[in-house]
């Protein structure tokens, strides 16, 4: 590797250092919002399940959204308050710096970054692992709830690792991907159309997914049961895993290209300018 | 350094924001835009920052250019509108976070920074407790902390009192010193030409006129 190749990579891990800081990490209580969703699943379960239910319960109860509406059956379309929370205050975080680089110190940050190509690469890893961490603070939380509360025996741990563990493992990492999927694609809207709308388009989007049980809308994926359902009707998690990993390398490059394309103006700007 | 602005265009919503603009700029003088809102004097600055994709002709800086050679400038500090920064951190923090992304800033320079505004970098009150017009030297000092060869500064006077003008006066006239190009813009009219070298003079998106200021 010749010394420019290694010094643009140093400046590549430089600005995501940054991205990591002043987006990611920036006001940690946030993740404290999952957490504070999954304890309170956990407590309303206890309850109601009492010691019927171990670790492998509460983790596939978790998000587990809602079955298809069937209209035909005269069913009503009510989201899961709890599902709904978690998924919009996570957009929500993630918008708030979606286009952090139009002005202030995302933009100072942009010019030090030297290249387009690398702030995007800094944008989507930043949102990668706000959504993982966003989750990752949610299944912490039933962990350690089942552990000091319910009481997690060897057996527990040995039951995610078993057959049907590996399946609770699918059931929880298949939404994370979907969840990275559709916050990579808030990035690439709102470069497009400005956060707000950014942000709306995937509130519309999850809420169409929650409606519409079709492997080709992300947001079906975010609910266990609908992953289930899809299983049952012969969509394999192999292949929901791959229309997910397709849609998240789209989503990656599409960015990629529209970033080094677009003007990086404020969306007030944008709206001012078009009286 | 020399910029070349070839007959650059760009439009915003249907709306022209940038006509046909030709221009010659050169490291070692302050160019002052001048003009009435909206005539395109910050949209001119953001097409040499490369912060905007130009309809028709092409910024060079040094022969590179943007959006083809380079993304943006190598070495740009920039002031354009309000400066923002991390509400909780205090200015020292918020310029060492901005200048560890080149990391060649050394923490020396940064308290030097501040101080040639005027702030403390002792100070550990956070930035979204500062007054309009400490926001305003931060913002100022964050432009010149790594001694950029290309200084772009919008309205840098905004929000300062007499004392600070004065002080970004001598800032600006070492930077010039130091050889860096200056790209400046300023309401008051006095205080522009006092600074500029040459003005360029903006209507509706075209130069108007550019002339050298005579001392």
């Amino acid at each position: 590797m010749s010394a420019g190749r290694g010094r643009d990579a140093y400046g590549c891990f430089r600005i995501m250092k940054h991205e990591l800081r002043t987006a990611v990490f920036a006001n940690g209580w946030k993740y404290l919002i999952p957490a504070a969703i999954a304890l309170h699943h956990c407590m309303v379960n206890l309850r109601v399940a009492g010691e019927r239910w171990g670790m492998p319960d509460y983790l596939r109860d978790f998000l587990k959204g809602i079955p298809t509406v069937r209209a035909e059956n005269h069913e009503t379309f009510l989201l899961p308050g709890g599902w709904m929370a978690f998924f919009v205050l996570m957009l929500y975080f993630q918008g708030k710096t979606a286009k952090n680089y139009t002005g202030g110190m995302g933009m100072q940050a942009l010019l030090r970054s030297g290249r387009a190509g690398y702030f995007w690469r800094a944008k989507w890893t930043g949102c990668i692992l706000g959504v993982c961490i966003w989750y990752g603070a949610a299944y912490l939380t039933i962990v350690l709830f089942c552990v000091t509360v319910v009481g997690a025996h060897k057996e527990v741990w040995e039951s995610l690792m078993h057959p049907d563990g590996r399946e609770v493992m699918l059931q929880l990492l298949l939404p994370v991907l979907a969840a990275c999927v559709i916050g990579i694609w808030q990035l690439v809207f709102s470069m497009c159309a400005g956060s707000l709308p950014g942000l709306f388009g995937m509130y519309s989007l999850v809420i169409v997914s929650a409606y519409f049980t079709r492997w080709y809308l992300p947001g079906n994926y975010l609910m266990k049961l609908r992953v289930e359902e899809m299983q049952g009707g012969g969509v394999s998690p192999g292949r929901m895993a791959a229309f997910l990993t397709v849609m998240l390398t789209a989503g990656v490059l599409a960015g990629g290209r529209i970033m080094k394309r677009m003007d990086y103006l404020p969306d007030t700007k944008t709206i001012d300018r078009r009286r | 350094m020399v910029i070349e602005i070839k007959d650059i265009t760009k439009e915003l919503g249907g709306q022209p924001v940038l006509k046909n603009i030709t221009l010659r700029l050169e490291s070692g003088k302050v160019y002052g835009l001048k003009g009435r809102n909206g005539s395109g004097k910050t949209m001119l600055m953001r097409a040499v920052c490369g912060l905007i994709r130009l309809d028709g002709g092409e910024v060079a800086i040094d022969g590179e250019v943007l959006r083809r050679d380079i993304s943006f400038p190598r070495s740009v500090g920039v002031l354009i509108e309000s400066p923002g920064f991390i509400g909780g951190c205090s200015g020292y923090e918020n310029l060492r976070t901005l200048t560890a992304i080149k990391g060649t800033t050394p923490d020396e320079r940064i308290c030097e920074s501040l101080e040639m505004v005027g702030l403390d970098p002792q100070e550990k009150k956070p930035f979204r407790k500062y007054s309009l017009g400490m926001k305003q030297k931060l913002g100022i000092a964050a432009a010149i902390v790594e001694d950029p060869e290309l200084l772009i500064l919008d309205e840098p006077t905004n929000a300062l009192d007499e004392g600070s003008v004065q002080e970004l006066k001598k800032i600006l006239r070492q930077a010039r010193k130091r050889g860096s190009l200056i790209l400046l813009s300023c309401h008051d009219a006095e205080d522009l030409m006092e600074l500029s070298d040459e003005v360029i003079e903006m209507k509706d998106g075209t130069v108007t006129s550019q002339w050298s200021v005579e001392r």
